[in-house]
């Protein structure tokens, strides 16, 4: 069924095995056996309005969950705001599946290395969310299901992020292949006022951001003890092919300077 | 999306109606219900690209697109005749040879169809990222686009 309101969408949700529907990107692949995916309805949510757009509100950005990669990897103002974020989607997946998959669908998704995830984990998002209940509440990103957390209500909808600043934020990361791959390893590093942030995907089961690794970049450092402590400390990666800890420091260095750049750039 | 309706819509420029469960796929639609073989079912997942149709003019993955979705909409399959660039696009790909086992090509072609005149080489490999071919290596169907683009492809 397709809800023409965000009441209608949560009215439908509280039905047992009925899921949101967006781009189907993720979802649509999963859906085959309902017997094994529990999935028995599908609820299109694109009509929903409080769940679409980008826009600037005061000194943050709210994009919707709607928002979908393509829109992002196109969007000038997301560019100048948060080009981690542009990157992240400008490399993830493929055209046309860029053009259906979402922020929202990002941030549910089972997928390891979530690209836009992983970019706004290091731009210290929120999300906003309205729960079945009818509630509209405001979460850190790490609490998405993407990141391994079940903070959020069982069934839910993601209606937008919010970030701060990000001029100085940047994105890398490596796969397979040159395009249209996981990422194996990936890395997104925002700096603000001298201080990185710093978070990593392809690496364990969950993307996730390293103090560690961020506090030995200020220092100068090339954070490899910090990296180690924390592949050692979270559970590793399905996929057996690890990447070379020295790549994977490369990938950190490179992110880091472009973000340093565009810091200095963007208080020139 | 689990009850039997109708959904109208255009298909290759025809008025067509699907009565059916709206959460059916449209890959499967036009494949068994409208009995349009081309578009073609190589990974349910949207890996491959060998699905694509155009809607309202632009590609998308049919095999990740519900019948629901496309109410009013307008759609056209490889077996389009309606669309100039769908058909300079084909043409350009059978002068060029630009295919071998022709399982990937439905897809490649419609994807194709819609990059731009004037791409770069890089421009239109990084284009069809989303369209696997495990036949020809792809510098043949990169001739193709270039040769379309050039405007050799014949008339439609």
């Amino acid at each position: 069924m397709r809800a023409d309101s965000l009441e209608e969408a949560l009215a439908a949700l509280r039905r047992p095995g009925a899921r949101p529907y967006a781009g189907g990107t993720d979802l649509l692949v999963r859906v085959g056996d309902a017997a094994e995916s529990g999935i028995r309805e599908l609820v299109d949510i694109k009509a929903i309005r409080e769940a679409t757009g980008i826009e600037r509100v005061n000194g943050s950005m709210r994009i919707g969950a709607l928002v979908t990669a393509a829109n992002i990897a196109g969007d000038e103002a997301v560019l100048g705001f948060a080009p981690a974020l542009v990157e992240a989607a400008t490399q993830t997946s493929a055209p046309l599946l860029r053009a259906r998959g979402t922020v929202g669908g990002n941030l549910v998704t089972r997928q390891p290395a979530a690209d836009i995830a992983t970019a706004l984990l290091a731009l210290e998002a929120t999300v906003r969310v309205a729960t079945t209940d009818g509630d509209i509440r405001r979460f850190p990103i790490a609490e998405c299901p993407v990141f391994g957390s079940d903070a959020l209500e069982p069934a839910f909808l993601i209606l937008d992020v919010a970030i701060s600043s990000g001029e100085g934020s940047s994105f890398r990361k490596i796969g397979a292949r040159r395009a249209f791959s996981r990422a194996r390893a990936a890395v997104a590093v925002r700096i603000r006022r001298g201080e990185s942030r710093v978070a990593l995907a392809g690496l364990t089961r969950h993307p996730f951001e390293s103090a560690g690794v961020a506090s030995a970049l200020d220092a100068g450092a090339n954070g490899i003890d910090a990296l180690e402590r924390d592949l050692a400390s979270r559970p590793p990666a399905a996929a057996p092919d690890p990447v070379a800890i020295g790549l994977v420091l490369e990938l950190i260095r490179d992110a880091h300077a472009s973000a340093v750049r565009r810091s200095a750039g963007a208080s020139a | 999306m689990n009850s039997d309706q109708s959904t109208s819509f255009r298909l290759n420029g025809q008025d067509v109606r699907f009565d059916g469960p709206a959460a059916t796929r449209v890959l499967d639609a036009l494949r068994d219900r409208f009995g349009l073989t081309g578009t073609k079912d190589g990974c349910s997942a949207g890996e491959c690209g060998a699905c694509a149709i155009l809607v309202d003019g632009a590609p998308v993955l049919s095999c990740l697109l519900l019948v629901g979705e496309i109410e009013g909409r307008d759609v056209s399959t490889i077996e389009t005749r309606e669309d100039r660039r769908v058909e300079s696009m084909r043409q350009a790909f059978l002068e060029e040879g630009a295919l071998q086992c022709g399982f990937c090509t439905p897809g490649m072609i419609v994807a194709a169809s819609r990059i731009p005149a004037g791409a770069t080489e890089e421009e239109i490999r990084t284009r069809l990222v989303g369209n696997l071919c495990r036949c020809t290596g792809y510098a043949s169907i990169v001739r193709a686009v270039q040769r379309a683009h050039r405007g050799e492809g014949g008339s439609p």
